[in-house]
């Protein structure tokens, strides 16, 4: 090993308190890229594999009536790729423990094969046997509210008649991940629950035979969703169209996307914020060193060390924490993705929903963490460049202070010898003084960050964003997006 | 206050011999130093031209000066400047791994009759010793030229003595061509030539017809 090697292994055991610190840092910095920007690709990828695994549809056009040969209608409209209709009612459930009213909606299920658009996933039990007059698949959060397994009899409401429905499955789905009930803001999984149900029983019960209450479309990659909306509205406003929308204002989408869009700044911020933390606490502590090593400097670099050498070599003390911090954040990124993951597992309906790290989510965090160090370190590292040999041979000369502002004011008087020393030091050095601030802000920032999401995302039930209440289309008639009303 | 112009040399004409022991005498701010400097390529002249075996060291690059001092030229300085993070040993190995044909660490260590303390740190060892490591650090390389500013400023009498002896038996063995700045006129006894600055400019060259053994000199 070379000398110089050595010097920078001991001086980095010396050093090993301000090294460990950045090190943490720069994990830290790592660890959020890893654990959030990992988080938010897996969620993007599970949501985009159960939309393409369920056929979710993009545009929904709710209406009163329409004969089911208006389908082949709607299959025409120029940017429709995919059409399907079904028939969906509001149902009382008879429910007899609680003493309060619990609802089901209804949604009929094709009486032959799946349903072309917005299909479900059986997690418990099978689907239905066409042909079987009695059975019905329940959504999972409502079974797990009310606890009912496959086996057991529900009875419903239909036109002012109970009727006994055999759960056969119980099921999720895209479209009813949010279950929001009538005249309510929230899921209430203990009184409404998502029935789906053969189109056989649920035609007649509804005198719907023939007909539909519900179409929804998918597009063509070319399509212009405006105008299918408006030709959709235009075709189903004879038969009550309720108006067309697309699927960003559908709710259970919406509610996914804002935890995504969150999800996806915050990933975004957090490793900025360590990673400036972690870019300043090197420009720092490699900043003393190389002021306190000034006689070094000038010693390699009469001995004939390049300029190039005596760089890297204090560069290589950033390199050695970085690349410490690299491997702890990685470990412990991936380790707290699993974690984070998990929680949102309870909280969205996502089947394929499970942590991965992509090679390339792994570069780019440990470039970015790399690159910023360095970045940092280069600053400092400069310094040592760039001190030509015989001045860093001389003792540095003293630095330059003169009266501050206040003092210039008048008001010295006011200071002592200390306060005068400090007030000095700051002017001299505004932009270390406002960094210095700047982290002491982010640290407060990400404190506060962490009690929010503590308080908040996950102590208070399921994940609900902020603007739920407010975020509904205007363009949406009856604002189907936010709750069932029919 | 604003910036003003010293003339830290002015008019300094001067020849170094191969294997020559020179000692350059001045006062404090007399520019020995900053003479040291250029002849080492550490520093650049603003004006004039320095040579060396007939290349003109004001003309170099700073990659050229860089190579020179690697290759050429060998510093001990006043407060020995050793890097406190490395052994004896690793303190001449760091002068020695990037040379071309040094000797082993070890030899140069036992040159200045440092061979015992090959291991220890800076810390362990007391002001003479560190300067002999320093001395060691400086001829490992092999330099052609040795220079040596205020070699003794920080030491003892006795202690500067011993470091002097060093320098002495070194340029005698090595041929080195060596020069030791010194504010002590009694050291010049010990040099092939003395040369006193003043102001900037060498005022007298003294060529000495013998030189003093280091034992005999007394300050």
């Amino acid at each position: 090993m070379r000398a110089l090697d050595r010097k920078l292994l001991r001086e980095i055991w010396h050093l090993k308190g301000q090294a460990i610190s950045i090190a943490l840092v720069v994990a830290s910095g790592i660890m959020s890229v890893v654990t959030m920007r990992g988080s938010y690709e897996s969620l993007v990828n599970a949501q985009q594999q159960y939309y393409s695994e369920t056929r979710f549809a993009e545009i929904w056009a709710p209406l009163v009536r329409a004969p089911l040969n208006l389908l082949t209608k709607i299959e025409a409209i120029p940017g429709v790729d995919q059409a399907d209709s079904r028939v969906t009612f509001l149902a009382t459930l008879d429910l007899d423990d609680s003493g309060i009213p619990a609802q089901g909606r209804f949604v009929s299920l094709p009486e032959a094969g799946r349903p072309i658009l917005n299909d479900l996933v059986v997690r418990r039990g099978r689907y239905i046997v066409p042909g079987a007059p009695d059975e019905v698949i329940i959504s999972e959060n409502f079974a797990v509210a009310r606890e009912f397994e496959p086996g057991d009899t529900i009875r419903v409401i239909i036109n002012g008649r109970a009727r006994d429905l055999d759960v056969v499955g119980i099921a999720i789905s895209a479209e009813h991940s949010y279950a929001v009930p009538p005249g309510s803001l929230y899921p209430e999984d203990d009184r409404y629950g998502i029935l789906w149900a053969s189109r056989e029983i649920l035609g007649p019960a509804f005198n719907m035979d023939g007909a539909f209450n519900e179409a929804f479309v998918t597009l063509t990659p070319d399509a212009n969703e405006n105008a299918v909306i408006e030709t959709l509205d235009e075709i189903l406003r004879p038969y009550g169209g309720l108006g067309a929308y697309p699927r960003r204002s559908q709710a259970s989408h919406q509610i996914l996307q804002a935890e995504l869009d969150s999800n996806r700044v915050t990933g975004a911020v957090i490793p900025i914020v360590f990673l400036g933390v972690a870019v300043f606490l090197l420009y720092l502590v490699l900043g003393r060193l190389i002021s306190t090593q000034r006689g070094e400097i000038a010693v390699l670099k009469a001995f004939g060390y390049s300029d190039r050498e005596v760089g890297a070599h204090f560069l290589m003390f950033a390199v050695v924490a970085v690349l410490a911090g690299g491997a702890i954040g990685t470990i412990g990124g991936v380790y707290l993705g699993d974690s984070y993951i998990a929680l949102y597992d309870q909280y969205f309906d996502l089947p394929s929903l499970r942590y991965q790290l992509t090679p390339s989510l792994l570069v780019f965090a440990f470039l970015a963490c790399v690159i910023g160090a360095i970045g940092g370190a280069m600053a400092a590292v400069r310094r040592a460049i760039l001190l030509p040999p015989a001045e860093a041979m001389r003792p540095q000369a003293p630095d330059r202070f003169k009266p501050g502002f206040l003092e210039r004011m008048g008001l010295g008087r006011l200071l002592g010898p200390n306060g005068r020393m400090i007030l000095r030091n700051i002017e001299r050095k505004p932009v270390q003084g406002f960094f210095s601030s700047l982290g002491v802000a982010m640290s407060v920032a990400i404190h506060i960050r962490v009690f929010h999401v503590r308080q908040h995302q996950f102590h208070d039930g399921p994940a609900v964003p902020l603007d739920t209440t407010g975020g509904s289309d205007p363009d949406i008639p009856g604002d189907h997006a936010r709750q069932d009303s029919s | 206050m604003g910036e003003m112009t010293v003339r830290a040399l002015d008019h300094v004409n001067l020849d170094l011999y191969e294997a020559e022991m020179a000692v350059l005498l001045g006062a404090s701010g007399s520019g020995k130093s900053t003479l040291l400097n250029i002849i080492g390529g550490l520093d650049v002249a603003t004006s004039g031209t320095v040579l060396y075996r007939d290349r003109d060291l004001s003309a170099f690059t700073d990659h050229e000066l860089t190579n020179y001092r690697r290759h050429h030229v060998g510093f001990v300085f006043q407060f020995y400047n050793l890097i406190p993070s490395l052994t004896a040993r690793e303190n001449v190995a760091l002068v020695t791994d990037i040379s071309t044909h040094p000797m082993p660490a070890e030899e140069a260590l036992n040159m200045v009759g440092l061979g015992e303390r090959i291991d220890h740190f800076p810390s362990q060892l007391s002001g003479g010793e560190q300067q002999r490591v320093a001395i060691a650090r400086a001829i490992a390389k092999r330099p052609h030229i040795l220079l040596c500013d205020e070699p003794t400023g920080a030491l003892d009498a006795k202690t500067g003595k011993l470091v002097l002896q060093v320098l002495d038996r070194v340029n005698r063995e090595t041929s080195t061509t060596t020069a030791i700045i010194t504010h002590n006129a009694a050291i010049g006894n010990m040099g092939d030539v003395v040369v006193r600055m003043s102001s900037g400019k060498i005022v007298e060259r003294i060529e000495n017809e013998t030189r003093m053994d280091v034992e005999e000199i007394e300050w």
